[in-house]
């Protein structure tokens, strides 16, 4: 009993003995709590609704499309869940205007109402029950965007034509065959005869109106991605940065050796060591990049693209990881910090930048914060060759700032590396 | 006349080091013959480390400066650095990798490569007698040969000069004899310079031409092993008595011509007589013990060593 509380007091002073340990233990659970309730928290309030932060703003085309599309837009805008845009800087959105904030990325999927809508529903042929070339209401979607996001919308955009539209009909076809019928009965009996004929709202047969789904211009893919094929970059893009942990228990395991305190009396600089360090692990991550999308490719189908984008965008981000490790062992004062620390910092810019879930989804303030994270551009950059379809043009500008985020990641390790 | 001309290879002026408001190295200034093997004693906590670690250019003084031949030494001077081979206390290797990866590794960090650098990885291991185990793990190794390989690495870019901290802590008796033989072959067939640091006073007196004996930060000792000896006088005689008796004896004895100084010993019942020919001494202490009738139990005669040179001017054992 004696040797066991002398053993467990040794360790309890061997725990405190490292407070930085310690605190990087009670701050994980906590930073997860804080920082993914606040990205997250759209995700789990109910009643989400215009106003709201978590609502998903729709920008909306009407145009010309008449009476017919204000109904639509009116009722999807009192649907929970939803805000329709018609206006930007106090001008009515045009189609134009629609697919280019998709194309953007400043919304991830906008609607654009055809012209002639509403006077498409008064064409006698319509009435008479003749077959009219449908018109197409399209739905605009970034192929980046997840299926959780545009289904609700393009679910409630259909329920609520076929309630608009068929009520539409169903009042046009009633009031021409009610002329036609009952030109010579009393007035009181056709009021009575009218009241009884009031549409329920579902029209019969196919409408003269459909929806279409359409990618933003610019935007090379007409295949959407499977969920499989959007997640492929985020999780390649978190287990990239995982290196970190590896290389700070590298670090110190050779710390705790004496041969870093022998390389120290050693006639080098601090340089070609951390160069040293990077190197191998820099490999290993393009290694596990590419195993990734291997097996993203061979066993679930992804269109990896222009490849060479993918190389670029791979090649910068392997070098952000790797200078995060190296600048998170040289702020870690012992191992047992450093690790934590590296989860904690890996996970939570991994969680703000996009990784688990869209970012779209997320509080304007947490979607500004995601953008000083590198998995945020890592993931941009692959989603605009992956899912986008573009090439190296695509890609150039989430390549640099990958590469800046690297240097900066890189001259904090060599500044604070230290030998024992 | 600089350093080099006048024979000092390693220079330390005014060696201030602090880490807060602890100073561990306190205005050391020591010179290192070229040829010689220096000692540096001291307990832990002296300084001793610091200083090593300053005089291998691992770290900048707080004040003062550190010069090899007639270049300055700091963390970036290169030239220096490459004068100097350092064999750290740690086994400071890499236990995943062989001994012939190992030193390839530590070969190239000093700038060796190709057939040279084959050529020295071979010598060094030939040296320490590891060339069999060469191409084992270095973690499989025993202690003592983890300790033989650690010195190989440091003798790959034949140095100058060779400074080993504790080269012997843990190893066995067969390897620590192999070191010894080592250092000394190295000093007396190929003229380096070795500066060595050790706990054991047997290990200093038997290999260093000079030793210094560092305490609180600063040099309290600096000579030859023979002088800092001879500089005690003749030694001690250590008696065993009755302790109901100590002071009677302190007195009776305390009145001799050739006694200095009478003191208590290990224990209670015994005392310390220091002289300055214990020898001759030891014949008056028994004559007066006898006249006064006091009881001796047990004698001894300690002849000085460094210990008790360490003793003496740091007031503490160097194993303390």
């Amino acid at each position: 009993m004696r040797v066991t509380l002398a053993f467990t007091i040794k360790e309890f002073l061997l725990l405190l003995r490292d407070p930085g340990g310690l605190f990087v233990l009670f701050m994980m659970p906590v930073m997860f709590m804080v920082v993914f309730s606040l990205a997250l928290g759209g995700l789990f309030e109910e009643g989400a609704a215009r106003g709201s932060a978590r609502a998903l703003e729709v920008p909306v085309a009407i145009g010309g499309a008449g009476e017919v599309a204000e109904q639509v837009v009116e009722q999807l805008d009192a649907t929970q869940g939803l805000a329709m845009i018609r206006e930007q800087d106090g001008q009515a959105l045009t189609a134009e205007a629609v697919a280019q904030l998709v194309a953007d990325g400043a919304y991830p999927v906008g609607v654009v109402f055809p012209d002639g809508l509403t006077a498409l529903l008064e064409d006698p042929r319509i009435l008479r029950g003749e077959q009219v070339k449908p018109l197409e209401v399209d739905v605009i979607v970034d192929p980046a965007t997840t299926a959780q996001v545009t289904g609700p919308l393009e679910g409630a955009l259909s329920a609520v034509l076929q309630q608009v539209v068929g009520r539409r009909l169903g009042e046009a076809g009633a009031a021409a065959w009610f002329e036609q019928v009952a030109a010579g009965l009393p007035a009181e009996v056709r009021a009575q005869l009218a009241a009884s004929m009031q549409p329920d709202g579902q029209g019969e047969g196919a409408l003269p109106v459909t929806t279409r789904r359409r990618v933003p211009p610019g935007v090379e893919r007409e295949q959407f991605p499977d969920q499989f094929q959007q997640n492929a970059a985020g999780y390649t893009v978190m287990g990239v940065f995982f290196i970190a942990t590896v290389m700070i228990e590298s670090i110190f395991r050779e710390r705790r050796s004496g041969a870093m305190r022998r390389l120290r009396a050693a006639p080098v600089g601090r340089a070609p060591i951390v160069i040293s360090k990077l190197v191998p692990f820099y490999v290993v991550n393009l290694i596990q990049i590419v195993i990734m999308f291997a097996i993203a490719r061979l066993a679930f189908g992804l269109d990896l693209g222009f490849i060479p984008a993918v190389v670029v965008v791979s090649a910068a981000l392997a070098l952000v990881a790797t200078g995060m490790g190296i600048a998170l062992a040289g702020v870690a004062r012992s191992e047992t910090q450093g690790t934590g620390l590296a989860v904690i910092v890996v996970l939570t810019t991994s969680a703000l930048g996009g990784v688990m879930v869209p970012r779209f989804i997320m509080p304007e303030a947490m979607q500004q914060i995601g953008n000083i994270t590198p998995q945020a551009w890592a993931i941009q950059g692959y989603q605009d060759v992956l899912v986008r379809g573009q090439g190296l043009g695509g890609v150039w500008l989430e390549a640099c700032v990958l590469l800046i985020f690297a240097a900066v990641f890189t001259v904090i390790g060599v500044w604070r590396f230290r030998f024992d | 006349m600089s350093s080099a001309e006048n024979g000092v290879l390693l220079r330390a002026g005014g060696v201030v080091h602090r880490y807060g408001d602890l100073t561990a190295v306190n205005d050391v200034t020591l010179e290192v013959r070229r040829g010689e093997v220096f000692g540096l004693l001291g307990p832990n906590g002296a300084g001793k480390s610091t200083l090593i670690s300053i005089c291998s250019g691992m770290f900048e003084p707080t004040a003062g400066q550190v010069t090899v031949g007639d270049r300055q030494l700091a963390p970036t001077s290169r030239a220096a650095k490459r004068r100097i081979g350092v064999v750290p206390q740690d086994i400071a290797l890499y236990e995943k990798l062989s001994g012939r990866q190992n030193l390839r590794f530590f070969g190239r960090v000093y700038g060796l490569g190709g057939r040279r650098l084959r050529e020295r990885v071979e010598a060094v291991l030939e040296v320490v007698g590891l060339s069999d185990r060469g191409n084992d793990q270095a973690g499989t190794y025993s202690g003592g040969m983890q300790r033989r390989l650690n010195l190989a690495a440091g003798l790959l870019h034949e140095p100058e000069l060779l400074i080993l901290d504790e080269p012997t802590v843990g190893v066995d008796p067969q390897s620590r004899n192999h070191i010894f033989d080592n250092v000394e072959r190295l000093n007396r067939d190929q003229g380096v310079t070795i500066v060595y640091t050790t706990h054991y006073m047997e290990e200093a007196e038997r290999l260093c031409d000079r030793v210094a004996i560092i305490d609180h930060g600063k040099i309290v000792a600096l000579d030859s092993p023979r002088a800092l000896i001879e500089s005690l006088g003749g030694g001690v005689i250590q008696i065993g008595i009755d302790p109901t008796q100590r002071a009677q004896v302190t007195e009776s004895l305390s009145a001799l011509a050739s006694v200095q100084a009478v003191g208590p010993g290990p224990d209670e019942k015994s005392l310390n007589i220091e002289a300055s020919s214990a020898r001759h001494a030891l014949v008056d202490v028994m004559q007066a013990m006898n006249a006064a009738a006091l009881e001796v139990e047990t004698v001894r005669i300690l002849e000085p060593n460094l210990e008790s040179v360490f003793l003496r001017y740091t007031g503490r054992s160097l194993r303390d």
